[in-house]
């Protein structure tokens, strides 16, 4: 039994033109297995909630607990565990791995920080879970830029799951994937789900990706202008919206099966 | 045929690189009606931006080039080299919407000089091109008052229409508008696209629409014609590929849309797709290593080019999708 809240966070960035309330007095709460879709436009906070979240943005107001403890004030080996349940994935795969090392050697980073692995078991850990996400082990060898967004995405989500992490913040992990190849990785995600049960958080602007992700008695979260404006079960919200937002969102879908 | 404003003939296209040659687009024909929206489908690497590139003359130094391309009835382009007449008069023929819309104005010139600009290169003077883009910007919803800003001050959507107002302007029979909402959220995807729709309603233009996303063109096109690895493997009217698709590599593409009201049956389809076939060198169908419904005929043979209702499509087994899954 774990669970991550957030509670009444305020985040407040500088920019160019001033500040801007990126998130305003939001609060959500995560426990064992759940399944949860944020969806919002670039600039609804979606993105800044989920860093805040994964103990990488401190708020300027509020608190994120980890199982009740405040997680920007934890410190060792508490903290280090609070890093590995809780993992982010980010929206670009070729920022996330170090392009003058071998994808393998990134895996092998991991495995020796939290000594998961020793010699020669280290490299069947490794193709143990790039098989998982549907890789082939010969992509160990391969610098990030000779992979695909699609490949290299699968491969940031290895990395993440052999942490075996209890909470995956997924922010935009298919948006930049063709549109033929985004309900694979969402498929990924969900087997993922129900296999290990791990709750993922899907982070989206697209609204049929994210009733597709929670359909199953999952959540969706419906952000705006830094606040949570709708939230409720999946099929609820798509099939009887009441915010008139998340009504623009529903009419500007394009489904040409309806 | 008399309707169709573009006719591509056997359009080739390699890349010559320092040691070796990279396909393009490999024996592509079609036309394109007047007064109608063709979309192009295709996922990265198919050859889409090749071949609109090869429609607009855009292509680079080391492109290779054989085919023929009929614009208006006229002979514009043979084996690479471009008439003159074209040449001349690009933007009043075929216009473009650019990929990245938001990065191609210069953040240092008013939005009139790019209207001045572009009318220039063709000899329109000033005032022409001042008086239609008056005339245009009110149409897709612009104040004309933006002529005197600069890009950083309009906003992303702003800055889209202008870049649309710049390939319309001089009222050209065809616009080609390539990827023009990949980078947008999804409410003002819709919105643009509603405004492709009207201008191509009210001012007459033809448009080629290329897109990865099959509920984009479903949303925009008249005609679809689907691109695979350099090839047409399968066009027709929007109904017949969305709804009968003939083409197992079209059933991989619809297997990937989710739809809010229905069921999404298809997706279960996805499977099938998951086999590997190894590719018997420049023999056999370009799709056999992914396709589901593949025997040995599609191991040795080029398909032919079918025929079939309103559909044209290649492949050796046309019937296997309506067999297997829409009876």
């Amino acid at each position: 039994m774990y669970t991550l809240e957030g509670k009444d966070i305020t985040v407040i960035l500088k920019t160019k033109k001033g500040e801007k309330i990126a998130l305003n007095n939001v609060s959500i709460s995560i426990s064992d297995n759940e399944n949860i879709s944020i969806i919002g436009e670039s600039g609804s906070g979606k993105t800044t909630l989920s860093l805040v979240l994964a103990g990488i943005q401190k708020p300027n107001k509020g608190n994120v607990l980890y199982n009740g403890k405040n997680v920007y004030k934890l410190k060792g080996k508490e903290y280090k565990e609070f890093i590995r349940s809780v993992q982010y994935i980010m929206q670009n795969p070729y920022s996330a791995f170090n392009p003058f090392r071998k994808v393998g050697d990134s895996f092998k980073t991991v495995i020796s920080e939290y000594k998961l692995a020793k010699g020669n078991e280290t490299d069947n850990l490794i193709d143990k879970y790039l098989q998982m996400v549907g890789l082939d082990e010969s992509i160990k060898t391969k610098y990030p830029h000779q992979l695909s967004g699609g490949q290299l995405q699968r491969a940031a989500l290895a990395r993440a799951l052999l942490l075996k992490p209890k909470i995956l913040l997924a922010d935009e992990v298919v948006s930049m994937l063709d549109a033929s190849l985004r309900i694979d990785v969402i498929n990924l995600l969900k087997e993922i789900r129900e296999t290990y049960n791990i709750s993922i958080i899907l982070i989206t602007h697209d609204i049929g990706i994210a009733k597709y992700f929670s359909e199953d008695r999952g959540r969706i979260i419906v952000m705006y202008d830094g606040k949570i404006i709708e939230e409720g079960y999946a099929e609820e919200i798509i099939k009887s919206p009441k915010n008139e937002y998340t009504k623009l969102l529903l009419k500007s879908y394009l489904d040409p099966f309806r | 045929m008399e309707d169709e404003i573009l006719q591509v003939q056997n359009l080739t296209v390699n890349y010559r690189l320092e040691d070796s040659i990279v396909k393009g687009i490999e024996n592509v024909s079609f036309g394109i009606k007047k007064s109608s929206i063709t979309a192009i489908i295709g996922e990265s690497g198919s050859g889409k931006t090749t071949l609109l590139s090869a429609i607009l003359g855009f292509l680079p130094q080391n492109a290779r080039i054989s085919g023929k391309i009929i614009f208006n009835n006229e002979k514009i382009m043979e084996n690479g080299k471009y008439s003159k007449k074209f040449r001349t008069n690009r933007w009043r023929l075929i216009s473009y919407i650019p990929q990245n819309a938001m990065s191609v104005l210069s953040p240092l010139r008013k939005i009139r000089s790019h209207f001045i600009d572009t009318a220039m290169a063709y000899n329109i003077p000033k005032e022409v091109a001042l008086n239609s883009a008056k005339e245009i910007l009110p149409q897709i919803g612009l104040d004309e008052k933006i002529l005197n800003y600069y890009p950083f001050e309009l906003s992303g959507g702003m800055k889209q229409r202008v870049v649309i107002a710049l390939a319309i302007f001089l009222r050209p029979l065809l616009t080609v508008a390539d990827e023009p909402t990949s980078a947008l959220d999804v409410i003002t995807q819709k919105k643009i696209l509603d405004l492709l729709k009207k201008i191509n309603n009210e001012l007459n233009i033809t448009f080629l629409v290329s897109t990865h996303d099959i509920s984009v063109a479903s949303y925009v096109a008249d005609e679809i014609i689907v691109l695979y690895n350099g090839h047409i493997v399968e066009r027709g009217s929007k109904e017949a590929i969305i709804n009968h698709p003939l083409h197992p590599y079209t059933l991989y593409l619809l297997s990937s849309v989710i739809s809010l009201s229905s069921k999404n049956k298809l997706i279960e389809i996805r499977e099938k797709f998951m086999v590997k076939h190894n590719i018997n060198k420049n023999r056999g169908c370009p799709f056999y290593s992914r396709c589901p419904f593949a025997t040995t005929i599609c191991s040795e043979e080029f398909p032919p080019n079918m025929r079939i209702n309103d559909h044209e499509v290649l492949c050796n087994k046309p019937f296997e999708v309506e067999k297997s899954v829409y009876t």
